[in-house]
């Protein structure tokens, strides 16, 4: 069998495969989208209450509003953050699709975000990581937690 | 105007049939041509013929999917069109790149082309089969031949996790289509 032969068979794949194909992406509800809205409306309220003098007339001052916003998920991979999905697909049975990558040595406080690789905000020191296409995936307590792509450090640079 | 009245109108041999196909789905059809021929006068013939090929054959057809239709007509018509190109050698588009990567799959042989409905049949459940994601995926680069960086961009992926989500999949319908007993 040539591959041209395989181009043509593909030809008769059914219509409604070929017409979703291109219709536009359902984006998922993502932290991608909740992190930077959240990170702005912690600012506004740090800023607001530096501005205003306190109602309790006692000591504000803005970090411990900033501490108390916790961040959801996060993992640092290579040079890659990744946030948790909000909708975790059914992973069991795909491991041949993992590609091990190590396990979580450090964590950072939840309110922050990791930044060294293979580090978490969270209890995850031990995990395995694994990639999985452009996510990674998080082994714990024997479920496997799907962690989307949210930024690369190598952007800043 | 919708599918609906579009064919209602080749049925009726109005010829405006082709001015408004050509309006509302040149474009996508116009795609698909552009990804397997390279040069752009057989892309426009390719077109014209797509639009003539509908109008000989609506009468008899009422296409659930208009879209779906014309773009399999062009397609068709565009790999015919490839293939007397490259037996001229004037080469293809994009479609060169998505043959080699198919070739994998196969023997390269032609002894072993066997019932074209069964292996048909056996590649759509095996499209089927695959989560959403990725069968998009799959279907954008072996049905329309469309660049990894345009799937990478509509799929928000990186154009590296693209290619190697191709080639698993390639790996495993080689698997699915060898376990059925197709000679590849």
């Amino acid at each position: 069998m040539t591959g041209e032969y395989l181009f043509e068979i593909m030809g008769e794949l059914d219509d409604d495969t070929v017409i979703e194909a291109r219709e536009p992406v359902k984006r998922q509800r993502s932290w991608r989208l909740l992190v930077p809205i959240a990170a702005c409306l912690a600012l506004i309220t740090v800023l607001v209450m530096r501005a205003a003098p306190p109602m309790d007339g006692g000591a504000l001052d803005g970090e411990s509003y900033a501490v108390d916003c916790e961040a959801p998920p996060m993992v640092c991979v290579g040079r890659g953050l990744y946030s948790i999905a909000t909708e975790q697909p059914e992973l069991a049975g795909r491991e041949d699709e993992f590609e091990y990558l190590g396990e979580i040595t450090s964590r950072v406080d939840s309110a922050e975000q990791p930044r060294e690789s293979f580090q978490a905000n969270d209890d995850l020191i031990g995990s395995r990581v694994y990639r999985l296409d452009e996510d990674i995936v998080v082994e714990y307590e024997g479920k496997y937690l799907l962690y989307e792509l949210l930024y690369n450090y190598k952007d800043e640079e | 105007m919708d599918d609906d009245g579009i064919i209602r109108l080749f049925w009726d041999r109005d010829e405006r049939a082709i001015e408004v196909t050509a309006e509302k789905y040149g474009r996508y059809c116009g795609s698909i041509a552009g990804n397997i021929l390279k040069s752009p006068e057989d892309r426009e013939e390719c077109l014209s013929d797509t639009y003539m090929r509908a109008w000989g054959s609506m009468p008899k057809d009422w296409p659930r999917a208009l879209s779906a239709y014309l773009g399999r007509i062009t397609r068709n018509l565009a790999f015919n069109r490839y293939k007397e190109a490259r037996a001229q050698k004037r080469g293809g588009g994009e479609v060169s790149l998505v043959l080699e990567e198919l070739s994998e799959c196969v023997s390269g042989t032609v002894e072993g082309e066997c019932d074209r409905r069964e292996l048909a049949r056996a590649v759509n459940s095996f499209v089927q089969g695959l989560p959403e994601g990725k069968r998009r995926v799959f279907v954008r680069r072996y049905w329309y031949a469309d660049p990894v960086k345009d799937i990478a961009r509509d799929n928000n992926m990186r154009p590296d996790a693209v290619s190697k989500t191709l080639e698993r999949i390639r790996e495993k319908l080689r698997e699915y289509l060898t376990e059925r007993g197709f000679e590849l």
